[in-house]
């Protein structure tokens, strides 16, 4: 066994895996929604912005979609504004479309295949949720709640309770969250 | 005659135990993990135990020209198996896993009856995820593996063993092992390719006043697997795995024909029971076709494990 071989080979992927490592850039586009409009990520009009990063395929999402579509709707009642985002490689409007319709969503899904909003929020997985001020300024980041792909009545909801905090005024108490969802497929 | 326990049961459990990660729908996720590889922590799991418990009949065995014969009517063999294990993630991408086999050997031949067993090799496995599976479009998820075997286990040239050596529960020497495991997704499919090598150190054996130095050659494993998950997250997974090793070195001068070739087929199927629990099953054969295996014994047998993880 050739060990020095084994071990330049894995010293070669290592310096691979950390070449395909882009620098997240500062995003200002617009992105198309499965509600038919093009949207901006922050809303300005809103107290503050919920964005949550949706796989079509992943099991952790299926299995958040109710506490998602009824954490939106009081976000949504109380000034707020909540979207989800598709930065999967295979994003389509029309499949979130179908998907957004087969969830009951009432809040749009952006479509970024290309991954720019991944790239800027440097999110990984399936069901990271950021809120943003209307400034754009970070005030969460972290998964919907403690649950996987079996939803418990203990679990701990981190966003849910983020957006209770402010909805009430105050500030997050836990802005760094754990995130439990599956990786998303990029470029 | 009783017969050198499969110096193959261990590197092939490994490459079980660490390589194959099951996609949910696509991703990879959640308890979907590990339906080949009940020992690998899926991703965001922190801490995992398990037990296998393995069942296995004799079907027949494989001389040194790979000629596949059944077992004689007065001989039988039943292999029982309980690997314990657990595994931590110390990095990010990085995680260890400790295996504990417990074996026992019920094996007759020609009126003789006996059964034994024991404490098997305990194994200590890292793996290194460079990238993830489902990631990428491009890159596929590769990983590097590494581990060391102890010689925990009573090897079948042990003093003192039971005539049909039915408590031999070990290979009797370190083992480095060193791998490689590619995997990528295909909408709920997943494929995974691992191959893996592993060296053994050279021992001394004692037996009737002589001692001879004994190096079993590097043994080289692949292992191929295919599943697919359901969107309920049970999955179902089909592998096939090739092992082989040259000649071992008695004293210097190499012992011809003493090599071994071993294939097996494995079905599996695993059922999540909750965020933290799940429970998988399996069959699997060393197919009685001639010249799928050279000087080893085919057995058939099924596998059930339980596993409960660490969030």
């Amino acid at each position: 066994v050739d060990l020095a071989q084994f071990a330049s080979f894995f010293a070669l992927l290592s310096v691979a895996a950390c070449c395909t490592a882009r620098e997240p850039h500062a995003l200002l586009g617009r992105f198309p929604g499965t509600d038919g409009a093009s949207h901006a990520l922050v809303d300005p009009a809103a107290h503050f912005t919920v964005i949550e990063f949706f796989s079509a395929h992943c099991p952790c999402q299926t299995a958040h979609d109710a506490r998602l579509r009824a954490l939106a709707a009081r976000c949504r009642a109380r000034g707020a504004a909540f979207v989800a985002v598709d930065s999967e490689a295979d994003a389509t409007l029309e499949r979130d479309r179908r998907e957004a319709a087969r969830r009951g969503y009432e809040y749009p899904i952006l479509v970024d295949p290309e991954g720019a909003i991944a790239w800027t929020f440097q999110a990984e997985y399936a069901t990271y949720a950021v809120i943003l001020d209307r400034a754009g300024r970070v005030l969460y980041r972290g998964g919907i709640d403690s649950d996987r792909t079996h939803a418990s009545v203990d679990a701990t909801p981190y966003l849910a309770q983020a957006c209770a905090d402010l909805l009430a005024g105050h500030a997050v108490k836990t802005p760094i969250a754990e995130v439990l969802g599956c990786t998303l497929m990029r470029r | 005659m009783s017969r050198r326990p499969s110096t193959f049961a261990e590197p092939l459990f490994l490459a079980f135990l660490l390589t194959w990660q099951t996609h949910a729908g696509a991703q990879a996720c959640c308890a979907g993990a590990g339906t080949v590889t009940p020992g690998r922590l899926a991703l965001h799991e922190r801490v995992l135990v398990g037990v296998q418990v393995k069942g296995a009949a004799e079907l027949g065995s494989f001389d040194a020209r790979a000629r596949f014969a059944g077992s004689p009517a007065r001989a039988s063999e039943l292999d029982l198996e309980q690997d314990w294990f657990a595994a931590l993630r110390v990095l990010e991408r990085a995680q260890v896993a400790l295996l504990l086999p417990i074996l026992e050997t019920r094996r007759a031949n020609r009126g003789l009856s006996e059964f034994g067993g024991g404490l098997g090799d305990i194994n200590l496995n890292l793996r290194y995820d460079f990238t993830l599976a489902g990631a990428s479009r491009v890159i596929p998820g590769i990983a590097g593996l590494g581990g060391i075997t102890f010689p925990s286990g009573k090897p079948s040239d042990a003093q003192g063993l039971r005539p049909l050596a039915t408590d031999a529960t070990g290979v009797g020497a370190f083992q480095g092992n060193i791998g490689l495991a590619v995997e990528q997704a295909f909408g709920p499919w997943l494929v995974n390719l691992t191959g893996m090598v592993a060296a053994r150190s050279a021992r001394s054996v004692a037996s009737s006043g002589i001692t001879v130095h004994e190096h079993l050659a590097s043994q080289w494993s692949l292992l191929g697997s295919m599943g697919y998950v359901f969107a309920n997250e049970s999955a179902l997974a089909l592998s096939a795995a090739y092992a082989t090793e040259g000649s071992a070195t008695i004293d210097d001068q190499s012992a011809q024909g003493s090599g071994h070739r071993l294939t097996t087929v494995t079905a599996f199927g695993l059922l999540p029971l909750s965020d933290t629990w799940r429970v998988q099953s399996a069959a699997f054969v060393n197919p009685p076709l001639s010249h799928s295996s050279l000087n080893q014994t085919a057995f058939g047998g099924l596998l059930f494990t339980v596993v409960h993880s660490w969030i």
